[in-house]
């Protein structure tokens, strides 16, 4: 689940709070497999998160992006974005959005929206080599990975506490680290496997 | 190891872990010094890989001449 809130941090801007309910009743072991959250962003937006561990379901990154071939891939999406003037399934990339006034006796209009494609991991080792060498900055710093980390945690803390946790300065709680520069957006919707 | 290339050492080596070894395995510009992971299947995959096996990541600190401080 913190790969899919760091991309939610990354698509729609700093997550502000967090409610949840989790679950192990899936695998029963000690740690969660299950959950479902809701997310409230800085710049106004709303998101919900839906994760297990437990389920048979192609709705998560890894089964849909075809990035990494160990992974049986489905032709499912794994993460909905809805805007006010337009919506995005990914990683199908299809963009839906009204081709005049808006309303809903207006057909949507969809198109896919073009996306480079490449080896993340390969793109991934190349820049870490980079930066190891002092030729490239991090793309991810310490910070942005630990205000990720600080929502990640969050989930969990509002689930035993049974109400919604603030991440005051965004993950400012977490090392003394401070917020990242991530841009604002939408809402949304994940499924995610963890 | 030659002055150019970098000692890289996973820690891991569950699917994700091994994705990374084979893209390191395929950049000429690293060089493998271990792999890090408890189960034993790590260590069979360190085996197969021609690696030097650690059953925790502390373990890197038995190699410190391959690695930077």
């Amino acid at each position: 689940m913190i790969h899919d809130i760091d991309v939610l941090r990354f698509v729609c801007g700093e997550i502000d709070s967090v409610q949840a309910l989790t679950s192990s009743a899936g695998r029963g072991l000690p740690i969660n497999d299950t959950a479902v959250v809701s997310v409230s962003f800085a710049g106004g937006a709303l998101g919900t998160i839906t994760m297990s561990d437990a389920v048979a379901a192609p709705w998560a990154w890894d089964l849909t992006s075809g990035e990494n071939p160990f992974f049986g891939r489905t032709d499912e999406n794994c993460y909905l974005l809805a805007g006010s003037e337009a919506s995005l399934a990914v990683p199908s990339m299809r963009l839906w959005r009204y081709p005049g006034a808006i309303g809903w006796a207006t057909e949507l209009a969809t198109d896919r929206v073009p996306v480079a494609t490449g080896d993340p991991y390969a793109r991934q080792l190349a820049h870490f080599l980079a930066v190891i060498r002092g030729d490239e900055r991090p793309v991810v710093g310490a910070r942005d990975a630990t205000a990720t980390l600080a929502a990640t945690l969050a989930v969990e803390e509002a689930a035993a506490a049974g109400r919604r946790i603030a991440l005051s300065g965004h993950g400012t709680d977490v090392f003394g680290i401070g917020p990242g520069d991530r841009d604002q957006g939408l809402a949304t919707s994940v499924n995610s496997a963890p | 190891m030659s002055a150019a290339r970098l000692g890289i050492g996973v820690i891991g080596a569950g699917v994700i872990g091994r994705t990374h070894l084979s893209s390191l395995t395929q950049d000429p510009a690293c060089e493998i010094i271990g792999l890090a992971d408890p189960m034993p299947a790590a260590a069979e995959l360190a085996v197969d890989r021609g690696l030097t096996h650690y059953t925790d990541h502390g373990g890197r600190r038995a190699r410190p001449d391959q690695l930077d401080p």
